[in-house]
């Protein structure tokens, strides 16, 4: 177990000193000015007398613009840094001769994917949670309303969600890693992978609702948006529809009622299983195939 | 055989599809000895330490280093095991401590040790100056004796280091063995693999010769060269204006002197050390007149070319 | 002296066959009696050994207008029996609080105190009466006036009564007292600040009260004044009063539009004014939102030292 954290350590130093990552801040917090800039422009509209999570409004304002938490994290920025960080984690270690030496040492090989995955989460961590504390400080500043305990149970699942959906790009790309010699290649399977299903939103926006679904149920990026939404938007839209169809049938006129935290939760359990376990998929593939791997340094 | 095997292996076999690569391996290898892992290129050298290592699976047969299974118990062997791979790699982002501070810590040296070791280590393979320096901007030849340092910091019972010699110029060469032999002084076994069996005899105190994943000859370098050739370390040829019994006597008399053939005027004498200035005393002695003098040195070189030539 | 009444004789002859004849051609002629002695002054020349006389005549002799401002009439004159041109002097009676002037024609041309007729010419020549308040800061009191505008010149008199409708006129204006129409307001809490409201008009005002109106108003905003009511604002006064803006606390700050009116019960005028507030973060989340973000820059800063080689 220490032996992780050694790694661990060792990547997260890793990170921290290399241009990627200052790279990676850097898009990853111009996005977050750019985020609040937007909000600032929204949010004074979209805020009614009925809106009862103001503070939340910043996450989830110009939900239809480009520069949103909503298209920003599960389109761009999430993959990019998960991939980013993963997409050479094993193979860049063969490449320079360091993996021979590395597992010569006493420990476990498993140690090594998930001492380099937990550094990527801390990595990863750290972006997420410093966006949106930087959004959620200038928010606090711009407008001048404090959260509710509510809104920061909300903004906490998001982060939470956001950093599962993270992982998952990662431990593909560092599935990828492990499986191809080259980093290029890897590189270009990882953004392969992030354009198809990047497609597959795009085209499940034009077939029938019953392959929509299915798409929405397997696409990473689809179960991510979902489960977004339904944190950052308590009464979101997606509501209306059974409201509208109440109001058809009955005749009264309902405001949907925000789900509370802990029913927001269970909508959105399936999704955040499904990232899981997609996560967890790719794990299993990558040390299945790294732990009986033979190590040559040539 | 009281003594302890580090290494021993039966009938160790690894195959990649059909081609067999490490055929039936027996090889042991006891405590204290500079083991010389010879053979030409693709003779599966670098198979059997990776076997021996854990870094990859034998596809039958064993293979124990001091009596753990590689497989099994990967940490038990890789805590006791040195091993300096064939292309070695550092993090050439890192420095040279940073490096070697890695190694440590995944070892699990206090600090304080870590940093006395190393800088002991940094300065006992002359890189004491460049320790601050990034690996990125090292030569192969500084790459390689930090690799014996990387190895040293763990203090490992085994160490085996894969082609230490190839690429580096004839200084560094001798620079490296020494350094390798330094280490073999302090009670530490070691398996140096190389196909450049010249430059690594000297230090090695057995031998193996591998060809085509078959182990084909073992031993002493001496014993080797005194089976295949009968004789001494050496071969003095020296040509003489009119030998006389009188003269192969004496010669046969000096002390060292294992043997002496004679054809024509050409002596040919086989002895352990460097004994021309006698031998040359001894035919002054015997008043002929010495026409010509060479020194000849045996070693493993014929046995390999012999058993690589048939190959 | 014969020779005189036989032409007077003819005279009249002439004009009884007129009236005859006119009698014949328009039965309805006289049921406007009034208009057919004015119109029978139309005809001078034919008439030019009648009687020596000055007749003065407007056609809206009756003007309404709010006080304070003034009164313009067109007055024709028509100097009929003479021989010569003949100068008359001209001058206009007014009630107490009045001024007048008289100008040329339609108006052009300074003020004039006579004016010289000729009694061939066969049309009238005008003048235009101007009555105006007196001193500007004594508004007349709302009422009817009569303006009496006579010419003379010897025995020669004329004259003509003219009336002036005074109506009194109702107006409000709004300011704020700083003479800015920016204030802060910090959410949630009060936030006060003065307007003024004036009676501009001519009448006094009772029971003035005030209202507000933001633009696309967020809810939970109270906008209250003080006092809320004006019972009796006279002419040309003033009035402050405190307006208290308390935005509600879930307000995002920015500016906001705040409409404030004053308008009396009877609605008889009405007066507003825009004043831009700018709601401001209370200063405790300000300075968390700041904190937070000096937090996280910090925690950067830190993971870079820490973890950051060199
Ligand atoms: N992964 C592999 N698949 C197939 N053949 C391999 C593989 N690795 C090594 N070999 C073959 O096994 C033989 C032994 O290789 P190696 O042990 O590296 O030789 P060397 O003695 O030069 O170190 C070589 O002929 C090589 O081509
Ligand atoms: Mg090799």
């Amino acid at each position: 177990m220490s032996r992780l954290f050694v790694v661990c350590w060792k990547e997260l130093a890793d990170h921290f000193s290399s241009w990627r990552f200052i790279i990676l801040s850097l898009l990853v917090y111009v996005a977050g000015v750019m985020i609040i800039r937007m909000a600032a422009q929204n949010i004074r509209s979209e805020v009614t007398d009925a809106t009862q999570f103001v503070f939340l409004k910043l996450f989830a304002s110009g939900e239809t613009s480009f520069l949103s938490f909503q298209t920003l994290f599960p389109f761009f920025i999430l993959p990019i840094v998960g991939i980013t960080l993963g997409f050479d984690a094993i193979n860049s270690e063969r490449a320079n001769g360091t993996l021979s030496r590395l597992l010569s040492q006493p420990l476990y090989r498993d140690s090594v994917i998930n001492g380099k995955f937990l550094a990527g989460i801390i990595t990863l961590s750290i972006l997420v949670l410093g966006i949106v504390a930087l959004v959620a400080g200038m928010g606090l500043y711009m407008i001048g309303v404090p959260p509710m305990a509510e809104e920061i149970f909300r903004l906490i699942g998001f982060v939470f969600i956001s950093i599962i959906y993270g992982a998952f790009w990662m431990s593909l790309a560092i599935l990828f890693s492990v499986f191809f010699r080259r980093i290029a290649t890897s590189a270009l399977a990882s953004i392969a992978m992030w354009i198809f299903f990047f497609l597959l939103v795009i085209v499940g926006a034009t077939v029938p609702i019953e392959q929509a679904i299915l798409i929405s149920r397997v696409s990473p990026i689809s179960l991510y948006g979902g489960a977004i939404q339904v944190m950052l938007i308590p009464n979101h839209p997606a509501l209306w529809a059974a409201i509208q169809q109440y109001r058809e049938l009955t005749g009264v006129l309902v405001e949907p009622n925000p789900l509370s935290f802990s029913q927001s939760l269970l909508i959105i359990w399936p999704q955040l299983t499904s990232l899981i376990a997609l996560t967890a998929l790719c794990f299993a593939v990558s040390y299945i195939r790294f732990m009986r791997e033979e190590i040559r340094s040539t | 055989m009281s003594q302890q095997a580090v290494i021993e292996t039966e009938k160790l076999t690894k195959r990649y599809h059909d081609f067999v690569a490490v055929d039936k391996l027996n090889l042991r290898i006891d405590e204290g000895e500079v083991f010389g892992f010879l053979g030409p290129n693709g003779a599966g050298k670098t198979t059997t330490i990776l076997m021996l290592l854990g870094l990859t699976e034998p596809t039958s047969g064993t293979a124990r280093v001091y009596g753990y299974d590689p497989i099994r118990e990967p940490l038990k062997v890789k805590r006791i095991v040195g091993y300096m791979p064939e292309k070695i790699g550092f993090y050439d982002d890192l420095t040279a401590r940073e490096n070697l501070d890695y190694t440590a810590w995944l070892n699990g040296l206090s600090r304080e040790e870590a940093a006395r070791k190393m800088s002991e280590l940094l300065e006992m393979v002359g890189l004491a100056k460049d320790a601050e320096k990034k690996v990125g901007k090292f030569s192969h030849g500084m790459k390689q004796r930090l690799g014996i340092a990387d190895v040293m910091i763990k203090d490992p019972k085994v160490a085996f280091f894969d082609e230490p010699t190839s690429g580096i110029d004839p200084e560094g060469v001798d620079q490296i063995l020494s350094l390798i032999t330094d280490m073999a002084r302090k009670k530490m076994t070691v398996v140096l693999s190389s196909h450049q069996l010249h430059l690594v005899q000297k230090v090695c105190n057995r031998v193996g010769i591998l060809a085509k994943g078959h182990l084909v000859l073992e031993g002493s370098v001496e014993q080797l060269g005194r089976e295949s050739l009968g004789g001494g370390k050496f071969r003095i040829q020296l040509q003489v204006a009119d030998p006389a019994t009188k003269l192969i006597d004496a010669i046969k008399s000096i002390n060292g002197v294992i043997d002496v053939e004679s054809s024509n005027d050409l002596l040919l004498v086989s002895c352990n050390d460097d004994l021309r200035p006698q031998v040359a005393r001894a035919v002054v002695d015997s008043g002929s007149l010495l026409v010509q003098m060479k020194i000849e040195e045996y070693g493993l070189e014929e046995i390999y070319l012999k058993y690589f030539r048939e190959s | 002296m014969g020779k005189f009444k036989a032409v007077c004789y003819v005279a009249c002859l002439i004009l009884f066959m007129a009236l005859i004849g006119g009698l014949l051609a328009q039965p309805a002629a006289f049921a406007m009696s009034k208009d057919a002695v004015s119109t029978s002054s139309f005809v001078p020349s034919q008439a030019a050994s009648t009687e020596e006389q000055i007749k003065l005549d407007s056609k809206y002799p009756t003007i309404s207008s709010y006080a304070g401002s003034s009164f313009s009439y067109d007055v024709d004159l028509s100097y009929s029996g003479g021989k010569e041109p003949r100068t008359f002097d001209l001058g206009v009676t007014v009630p107490q609080g009045f001024t007048a002037s008289i100008a040329p024609g339609y108006g052009e041309g300074g003020e004039i105190r006579a004016i010289r007729l000729d009694p061939t010419k066969n049309y009238p020549d005008t003048i235009k009466v101007t009555v105006r308040p007196a001193y500007a800061y004594l508004v007349p009191e709302p009422g009817e006036y009569s303006v009496t505008v006579e010419a003379s010149s010897g025995t020669i008199k004329g004259s003509i009564q003219l009336k002036a409708v005074v109506t009194a006129q109702y107006n409000l204006s709004l300011d704020p007292a700083t003479g800015r129409f920016n204030t802060d307001a910090t959410a949630g809490s009060d936030n006060y600040f003065t307007i003024k409201v004036t009676n501009t008009g001519t009448a006094d005002l009772n029971n003035i009260v005030f209202s507000s109106d933001i633009r696309g108003m967020p809810s939970g905003w109270s906008v209250t004044f003080k006092p809320e009511k004006i019972d009796l604002l006279k002419i040309g006064d003033t009035r402050e009063a405190e307006v208290n803006i308390k935005p509600s606390p879930k307000t995002i700050a920015g500016d906001y539009i705040i409409s404030i009116s004053a308008e009396p019960d009877a609605k008889i005028a009405f007066a507003s004014m825009e004043m831009r507030t700018t709601v401001l973060t209370p200063t405790i989340w300000g300075w968390v939102g700041v904190g937070i973000v000096v937090l996280v820059i910090m925690g950067l800063a830190v993971m870079f030292m820490r973890l950051g080689r060199r």
